[in-house]
């Protein structure tokens, strides 16, 4: 007597080459879909290496600043009272490593910067030249650097915030602290009038509200969406081929089961 | 003068350049990827091969040998990525300090990818000794596989992570880790919940 599974399998009919390939066309459909819609998500991404103007500015900004702080360092060292000298040689040291990286991020970013500080740098460092040993250049030292300080700052700030590109992120978060630190130090002199020092210019009505924080919505759809189609294709795969292959099997021979469970 | 600013400004750096080996870490890096595939791979090629699935696409023979292929990858790849850090001319690692997980001083990320590492060693190491020993405690051993590629997928993650390289490596990690996550997940389902969804054959003789 034959059984159940036998009997169906005599009525089997086997399937046309037609019939095979539609699971395919379904499953290429879906993931066809599924890409179309991932597009915008992935153009999302794909922002966070692209270089701005406003990223070139920050690296050109950050590089003239140590073309010309840098000089003034050392002539701090060799002008200036003794608090000036450890200031300036402070200030210098980490002009050379913040110039390294500069370098280094505008080669990898192919984003030039200039190798000459600017009329104004070239001019501030004139007037220490020119300044006295001692108190006079101590002044000139700390007023020019700080107001300087004061000015980029500014410029960072706001590129760290709104950068799409990571690594600048990275590079104005390090530029950032050391220009604080900077400032820091420079008050520490003594010698900065703040009086001289331009008013800031800040809306004085509510700050906007900003996005959330946390993570990106196209990031979370990206891995629902790759879940469902991989996890979700790789189900469908091992079901199809297990299931036809069930069919060869019941028209052979009654079907036993299979579990695997004595294998790793 | 203003020329020799510049000069200046080059002179000074010379003594601030990287004090990293970018060479040895990308080496490093490049082969924990590649571990990285090698072991979700494998994990799927591994329960593939157990249940039989595939079968009739691969037959059994083609299947095992890719797993024990893609075993060895892992193990490889693993270990250079390891030495890696040995090797670096800058600050490098010790070998004690490589191979022996909780040490005092060592990050946590790292006694876990020590850990995983080393029980995928045992497990490769004793895989062709299975007739000198009960099956059934062969088969305990193998299974440890579970657990060691999810300790070195955290291992994997929190490295990524530490390293700043999360953003380029994400979406890769995840499209690896899917098909031996669904795999395992299947692998451990009763019975008759893979009966009803079609991955176990009804039983009928």
């Amino acid at each position: 007597m034959l059984s159940a599974s036998e009997l169906t399998g005599l009525e089997f009919d086997p399937p046309s080459v037609l019939d095979r390939s539609r699971p395919l066309v379904r499953i290429l459909f879906v993931v066809l879909t599924v890409l179309a819609l991932l597009a915008p998500g992935s153009a999302s991404t794909a922002q966070t290496t692209a270089v701005s103007d406003t990223d070139a500015v920050l690296l050109t900004k950050v590089r003239q600043a140590g073309l010309w702080e840098m000089p003034s360092g050392m002539m701090a060292m060799e002008k200036g009272s003794p608090l000036v000298q450890k200031v300036g040689f402070a200030i210098m040291m980490d002009h050379g490593r913040l110039d390294v990286a500069t370098r280094a991020l505008s080669a990898k970013l192919n984003s030039p910067v200039p190798d000459q500080p600017s009329e104004e740098q070239r001019g501030w460092l004139a007037e220490q030249v020119a300044a006295a040993p001692g108190p006079a250049f101590d002044r000139v030292f700390a007023n020019r650097l700080r107001a300087a300080h004061g000015a980029v700052f500014a410029v960072l700030a706001q590129l760290r915030a709104g950068t799409r590109n990571d690594e600048v992120r990275a590079f104005a978060t390090v530029g950032n602290q050391a220009v604080m630190r900077h400032m820091t130090m420079l008050e520490s002199t003594g010698m900065v009038d703040y009086t001289a020092l331009p008013t800031p210019a800040v809306s004085t009505t509510a700050a906007p509200v900003g996005e959330p924080l946390g993570l990106d919505t196209s990031q979370i759809a990206v891995v629902g969406a790759l879940f469902l189609l991989v996890g979700g294709g790789l189900f469908y795969v091992l079901r199809q081929i297990k299931g036809n292959r069930g069919r060869a099997r019941a028209t052979a021979r009654p079907a036993t089961a299979r579990t695997g469970g004595s294998h790793g | 003068m203003v020329e020799t600013w510049h000069d200046a400004t080059i002179l000074i750096t010379q003594q601030f350049q990287p004090k990293t080996d970018p060479a040895a870490r990308g080496l490093a890096a490049f082969a924990a990827r590649a571990s990285y595939a090698a072991m979700m791979l494998t994990l799927t090629w591994g329960v593939l091969t157990a249940t039989g699935w595939v079968r009739s696409v691969t037959g059994r023979k083609a299947l095992r040998s890719s797993h024990m292929v893609l075993a060895t990858g892992t193990l490889i790849f693993g270990g250079i990525h390891a030495l890696g850090f040995f090797y670096l001319t800058i600050q490098p690692y010790s070998l004690q300090y490589l191979f022996l997980p909780f040490l005092s001083g060592q990050e946590t990320r790292h006694s876990v990818g020590i850990v995983g590492f080393e029980v995928m060693l045992a497990i490769a190491l004793t895989a062709g000794l299975q007739r000198f020993t009960s099956y059934r405690r062969w088969l305990w051993l193998h299974r440890c596989a579970y657990p060691a590629v999810a300790l070195t997928a955290l291992h994997a993650w929190f490295g990524s992570i530490a390293n700043g390289h999360l953003s380029v490596v994400w979406l890769g990690g995840i499209t690896l880790l899917i098909p031996a996550a669904t795999v395992s997940l299947l692998r451990f389902m009763p019975a008759r919940t893979l009966e009803r969804i079609g991955l176990v054959e009804e039983q009928v003789a």
